[in-house]
């Protein structure tokens, strides 16, 4: 369902996983980042698998079944490329962060993609303990695959903690978190299940019953900033507005590599494709 | 995106949401609660050499394995009672079982970190234990999918604003796939009726969509497999005509069978039974 590119040398037991944010994104809309990433290092991305997230059926679905988020859209914008911009941002954004059905859709789908990955690597004698999953997400995708990975580290089936399974790097790009969490409280919202708004940002965790460890499912989380990029720039996530949860303090670049848009997904790949192939290699 | 904020913050100001995080589900089929029940024959094997005897991690240890034995009997018995396929994924909601699947996991864990060996050479079944355990999960995932599509998808009813949060407040889905039930409060533009061409209906009803479960038999042999529902009507059939609520109100009750509606309203002004048709294509936009 999510498979962009499989492996065409012998797999490094690697798999790349991207979560895209706001915006018509058909299936395939990753490839160009892959590209990027080929252009700089063939080698490790030919043995590295590339999965992605495809969650805008769900939102063409909402768009098409409640009439009247259709319906007020147009004075938002006389021009096609307005209203769709339009459209995806009162329907994702407030679908999935407010509502209880579309939240609780994109997170089945991105928990099947995870699960795709591990079933992949398992049908190729490699076992979920052996595989190493970067993920990378991008805008309103850092906060999806923020919640998708709370949700999961607690399953006592895969793609839960207790059962082996962990992102080695969570790469989040352009991220909204620290903003949608400064203003979660002016609104009430449906959905209660939404972690942001429970609970301060921090890594997903769980106790392990025997030992006691608090452990998480990801290891390390690297955050990466546009200086301009309005998104993730009015409340930046960093060390302190993660309460410690980031690796390290966030990267922040000032230069557009794709066009005159700071908040490009294309834009921080470039930037920070040494960074991503280095992370996969580790 | 400024206009709709005051309005949308306005309706949200007034819902509170009554439901609670839930993720304890899990996917159960034959061959995984059997590979679940030989893994705690190789666990027990194990168990004494890396728990001490008499301590507290060996009694978490007994209690947790006798725990699960016992809540997979029970759920094997079920199946055999109910005589499902043992390749039928059934999801399941249990605290008490996820938790001391969590925890039996996390003994294995233990055990292996204390051995610093891999899992599979202290329990030779795990890895098959894990393939199984992720082909239910992933089937079980793929229902979950079905069942979103099946509400929301192109064969479900076009919904208001009002039908939408209304289902988003009173009866909203959990983690395990959206309600079966759908609120209907609405003005259903065009009906054609036998009292004239056509006519609008006030309708307030609800649909109950087949998420968990296929459409029964008789209902697929006339082609009704996404939902059924039913809705009071009011009309006014005295001058029918489309948005006309004037005269002697007619009221009655429409079928909605996938997008289709069929209807009978008593009419007080010719003192018969008036037959309704439509179809949720929607070409008006609906009221609200």
């Amino acid at each position: 369902m999510a498979l962009l590119h499989t492996n065409a040398s012998t797999w490094n037991h690697r798999t790349v996983l991207f979560v895209h944010g706001i915006g018509l994104q058909p299936a395939g809309y990753s490839e160009p980042l892959y590209q990027i990433l080929r252009q700089a290092d063939s080698s490790t991305v030919d043995a590295t698998r590339w999965h992605e997230v495809a969650y805008d059926s769900v939102n063409t679905a909402l768009e098409l079944k409640v009439r009247n988020l259709n319906s007020v859209i147009p004075q938002a914008g006389q021009s096609p490329t307005a209203k769709q911009t339009a459209e995806d941002l009162v329907v994702d954004l407030v679908d999935y962060l407010f509502t209880t059905d579309p939240y609780n859709w994109i997170n089945t789908v991105f928990r099947k993609a995870l699960v795709g990955i591990i079933t992949q690597g398992q049908n190729d004698g490699v076992a979920v303990r052996d595989q190493s999953v970067i993920l990378i997400a991008h805008s309103l995708g850092t906060v999806v695959s923020y919640e998708g990975l709370h949700s999961i580290v607690t399953d006592p089936q895969l793609p839960g903690l207790s059962s082996g399974f962990r992102v080695r790097a969570y790469l989040t790009m352009g991220c909204p978190l620290a903003f949608i969490k400064a203003n979660l409280s002016r609104l009430k919202y449906l959905n209660k299940n939404f972690f942001l708004g429970k609970e301060p940002i921090g890594r997903p965790t769980r106790v392990d019953t025997f030992s006691g460890e608090t452990q998480s499912n990801v290891a390390d989380w690297f955050n990466f900033r546009q200086q301009i990029d309005p998104v993730a720039s009015l409340i930046p996530l960093t060390m302190a507005t993660s309460n410690n949860a980031l690796s390290q303090e966030t990267f922040v670049f000032n230069k557009l590599h794709a066009g005159i848009n700071p908040h490009d997904f294309s834009n921080y790949v470039t930037e920070y494709s040494p960074f991503i192939l280095q992370q996969i290699k580790a | 995106m400024l206009f709709w904020r005051p309005t949308l913050a306005g309706v949200f100001f007034i819902f509170t949401a009554p439901t609670l995080w839930a993720s304890n589900y899990l996917f159960l089929d034959k061959p995984y609660l059997d590979l679940t029940e030989k893994i705690q024959t190789e666990a027990d094997a194990q168990a004494s050499h890396f728990l001490e005897k008499g301590s507290a991690l060996e009694t978490k240890y007994k209690q947790v394995a006798a725990s699960l034995r016992a809540q997979i009997s029970d759920v094997q018995r079920a199946r055999l009672l109910k005589k499902l396929k043992p390749e039928l994924v059934v999801q399941t909601k249990d605290q008490q079982f996820a938790d001391n699947l969590n925890s039996f996991k996390d003994a294995l864990n233990y055990m292996v970190q204390k051995s610093g060996k891999s899992p599979v050479a202290l329990f030779p079944s795990y890895d098959e234990w894990q393939k199984v355990e992720t082909q239910a999960v992933s089937q079980g995932l793929d229902q979950r999918l079905d069942a979103f599509q099946t509400r929301f998808g192109p064969d479900s009813e076009p919904v208001n604003f009002i039908e939408y949060f209304g289902g988003e407040l009173l009866l909203p889905g959990t983690e395990a796939g959206p309600s079966a039930w759908e609120p209907i409060a609405r003005l259903s533009p065009v009906q054609a009726t036998s009292a004239g061409a056509a006519v609008s209906s006030a309708e307030a009803g609800m649909n109950y969509y087949f998420v968990n479960r296929p459409a029964p038999a008789p209902l697929r042999w006339v082609g009704i497999t996404n939902h059924v529902g039913l809705a009071a009507t009011l009309q006014y059939l005295n001058n029918p005509r489309i948005f006309h609520f004037q005269g002697r109100p007619a009221f009655g009750l429409t079928l909605h069978l996938d997008r289709k509606e069929l209807g009978a309203s008593w009419d007080p002004d010719s003192k018969t039974v008036r037959v309704n048709i439509g179809y949720a294509f929607q070409v008006v936009p609906l009221a609200f």
